[in-house]
C-alpha cells in the first residue's frame, strides 16, 4: 500500500535472445514486467510506474511515469533485442526521471533486469549506489542470466544503495523454474518501501482509510487462519467422513455464520438433503455449492483432491470460497456430534 | 540580553521563542529529508520549544555531512529566523543555506539553484543564536528547503532541534472549489443586492 514512483529497466541486450530461461530471457523478462507493473498499480491506484530500456543505441524511457497500466503494458510490448546495456547511464537517466515525477509524495524506486555481463567496474558502480541513496531512490535489482560475472558487482552496488532494508537484489541462476514465479516470491513484489508509505497515508490522507485498510487487512488474515486450522482438523478428522470436506444434513440450530448467509444454508440444507437418500457420505463428497451438477463416481474422486475443489470453486463466477469453507466448517463439526449420537443410539 | 558579538546576521536571547514559533503550525508528517540514517527521523526535530533540549530524537546524516531539509507549508507564512541545535563534537552544521518555493532540490540539481540566503552558523547547544533572514526575500513561502554543506569536523552532520520563527497567516494555498450552474437560478443565491437603494449622483 506504498505509494511509489516506480522505474523498470528492461535489459534488451543481444544476451537476452538466449533460451536457458523459456522460451527466451526476454519473453521471461516480458512476464515478469506485466507482473510488476500490475502489482504496482495495484497496491496504490496513485503508484505511477515507468518503462526504460537498458541496450540498443542509447537508453530510452518507453513510458514516462504513468498510473495507468494498460499504457505501460503495451510499451513494455514494442521492446527490440540490440546491443549492449549500459546501467550507469540507465540509472542516471531514472533518477532524472524520478526527479520530474508530477507528485513529489511518491517514493521513488528503481527496479532493474539484468541479464547481460555489466561493463562497469566495482568502484563505479559503488559511486553510483552512494549517489542513488543519497537521493532516497531505493534500487530493486533482478540478477538473471548471467549470475556469476555480475554477482559480486551487483551485490556491492545493492548494499551501498541500500537504505532501511528497502533496496533487494534477486538473483536468479538459469534452470527450469519460471522468472515470474520467483519474483512474486520474492520481497521486490511482496513490499514496497514498506513503513515509509503507510505513514504517510495515515498522516496525510483520511486517517479513517487508513484504519478501515488496516482492520481489513486483519479480518482476512484471521479468516485465513481459522481455514487454515479446519482444514487441518478435517484432514486428521474422524474417518467416517471420507475426502477433505463432507457435510451432513442439518436442520438444527441456525449459527453466526448461517445468519449472515441464510441462502447459502437454504442452498447446502437442500442439496445435502437429497443426497443424504442415497449414497454413504464416504464416497460422495457435497462440498460444491448448489449451483455444480451432481456428481457421479467418476469425478467423485476428483473432487475429494482439496486444491481440484478449490480451483473449482474460485473459477465459478458468484462463489465466494470464504463463506462456504466457514459453512462447511461448522456443518461438519455438527456431523461428527451427530454421528457420535448415532453410534451411542 | 545585550548583544555579545559584532555579527549582525545573527540575535542572542530568543526568549520570545514560545511566542513566534511557527514550529506548531507544521505538518511534521510531510517533511522529508535527503541523506539522512534513519528515515523519518527529520520530523522529531521541529519540537515545541520547551523540548528544544530533549536529546533523544535527532537527524544524523549518512555517509557524509551533506543534508537537506524540505519544509512544505499548508499556508503562506512569512519566516523571520531561524533556530538550530546542533549535535557536538564537530557535527554541529557551519553552514546553512535556504531556497524558497522549490520543493524539487536534491543534491544532483542544488548547485544549479541560487539560494535565497546564506549563514555561516555556530555551535549553539542551547537554541539561543536566532538566524534573521531578509525580510523582502522571505514574504510569501509556501516551501522551504534547507541545506546543510559542512560541519566543524565530524564525518557526519546532527542535528537536534530546528525552529522557524515567523508570522502564519491563514492564506492556503489550494484548489479553489467551483460550482458552474448552467441556468443560475435566483432562488438559489439569497443576496441583498436587489433590496438596497441607490441614489444616482448628478
Amino acid at each position: 500500500m506504498t505509494l511509489e514512483a516506480t522505474i523498470v529497466c528492461l535489459d534488451n541486450s543481444e544476451w537476452m535472445r538466449n533460451g536457458d530461461f523459456a522460451p527466451s530471457r526476454a519473453e521471461a523478462q516480458k512476464d515478469a514486467v506485466n507482473l510488476i507493473c500490475a502489482s504496482k498499480t495495484q497496491s496504490n491506484p496513485e503508484s505511477a510506474v515507468s518503462i526504460m530500456s537498458m541496450a540498443g543505441k542509447k537508453p530510452e524511457v518507453l513510458v514516462t511515469l504513468t498510473q495507468e497500466l494498460s499504457k505501460i503494458l503495451s510499451g513494455a510490448q514494442e521492446l527490440k533485442v540490440s546491443g549492449k546495456i549500459d546501467f550507469s547511464t540507465t540509472m542516471q537517466i531514472a533518477q532524472l526521471a524520478l526527479r520530474h515525477r508530477q507528485n513529489n509524495h511518491q517514493h521513488p524506486r528503481i527496479i532493474a533486469f539484468v541479464g547481460s555481463p555489466l561493463k562497469e567496474t566495482k568502484e563505479e558502480l559503488i559511486q553510483l549506489a552512494k549517489r542513488l541513496k543519497k537521493n532516497g531512490v531505493a534500487v530493486d535489482i533482478i540478477n538473471f542470466g548471467e549470475v556469476t560475472e555480475n554477482s559480486d558487482k551487483l551485490e556491492a552496488f545493492i548494499n551501498d544503495v541500500n537504505n532501511n532494508d528497502e533496496s533487494h537484489l534477486l538473483t536468479v541462476p538459469p534452470g527450469p523454474h519460471i522468472l515470474s514465479d520467483i519474483i512474486l516470491q520474492s520481497p521486490i513484489v511482496e513490499s514496497g518501501s514498506g513503513q515509509f508509505g503507510s505513514e504517510f497515508i495515515n498522516a496525510d490522507t483520511d486517517p479513517d482509510l487508513a484504519m478501515a485498510l488496516k482492520l481489513s487487512l486483519e479480518e482476512e488474515k484471521q479468516r485465513q487462519e481459522r481455514e487454515r486450522k479446519a482444514r487441518e482438523e478435517a484432514n486428521g478428522g474422524p474417518t467416517t467422513n471420507a475426502g477433505t470436506t463432507t457435510t451432513a444434513p442439518t436442520e438444527s440450530n441456525m449459527d453466526v455464520n448461517f445468519e449472515d448467509d441464510p441462502e447459502l444454508a437454504e442452498a447446502l440444507a437442500l442439496s445435502l438433503a437429497t443426497d443424504k437418500m442415497d449414497v454413504q457420505p464416504s464416497t460422495n463428497t457435497d462440498s460444491q455449492p448448489p449451483q455444480q451438477p451432481p456428481t457421479d463416481d467418476t469425478s467423485s474422486e476428483a473432487f475429494k483432491d482439496q486444491d481440484f475443489l478449490n480451483s473449482t470453486l474460485n473459477s465459478l463466477p458468484g462463489v465466494d470460497p470464504n463463506r462456504i469453507k466457514n459453512a462447511l466448517e461448522n456443518l461438519s463439526k455438527k456431523d461428527e456430534d451427530k454421528d457420535k449420537d448415532n453410534e451411542k443410539k | 540580553m545585550a548583544h555579545q558579538c559584532n555579527d549582525s546576521s545573527h540575535s542572542h536571547g530568543v526568549d520570545d521563542g514560545i511566542e513566534y514559533s511557527l514550529n506548531r503550525y507544521l505538518d511534521t508528517g510531510t517533511i522529508t529529508c535527503l541523506n539522512e540514517k534513519v528515515k523519518g527521523s527529520v520530523q522529531h526535530i521541529f519540537k515545541s520549544w520547551e523540548d528544544r533540549h530533549e536529546l533523544k530524537h535527532f537527524v544524523e546524516s549518512c555517509d557524509d555531512e551533506e543534508l537537506i531539509i524540505n519544509i512544505p507549508f499548508g499556508a503562506v507564512t512569512q519566516i523571520k529566523s531561524i533556530i538550530i541545535i546542533g549535535g557536538d563534537g564537530g557535527s554541529s552544521p557551519n553552514k546553512m543555506k535556504a531556497y524558497i518555493n522549490n520543493s524539487n532540490i536534491d543534491f544532483g540539481n542544488i548547485r544549479s539553484y541560487a539560494c535565497t540566503q546564506e549563514w555561516n552558523l555556530h555551535e549553539d547547544f542551547e537554541g539561543q543564536i536566532g538566524y534573521s533572514t531578509k525580510p523582502t526575500k522571505f514574504n510569501n513561502i509556501n516551501h522551504l528547503t534547507l541545506y546543510f554543506p559542512s560541519n566543524f569536523g565530524s564525518p557526519t552532520t546532527k542535528i537536534f532541534f530546528i525552529a522557524l520563527k515567523g508570522v502564519y497567516t491563514s492564506a492556503k494555498r489550494e484548489i479553489v472549489n467551483t460550482v458552474y450552474e448552467s441556468k443560475p437560478q435566483l432562488q438559489d443565491h439569497k443576496s441583498d443586492i436587489f433590496n438596497g437603494v441607490s441614489h444616482d449622483l448628478s
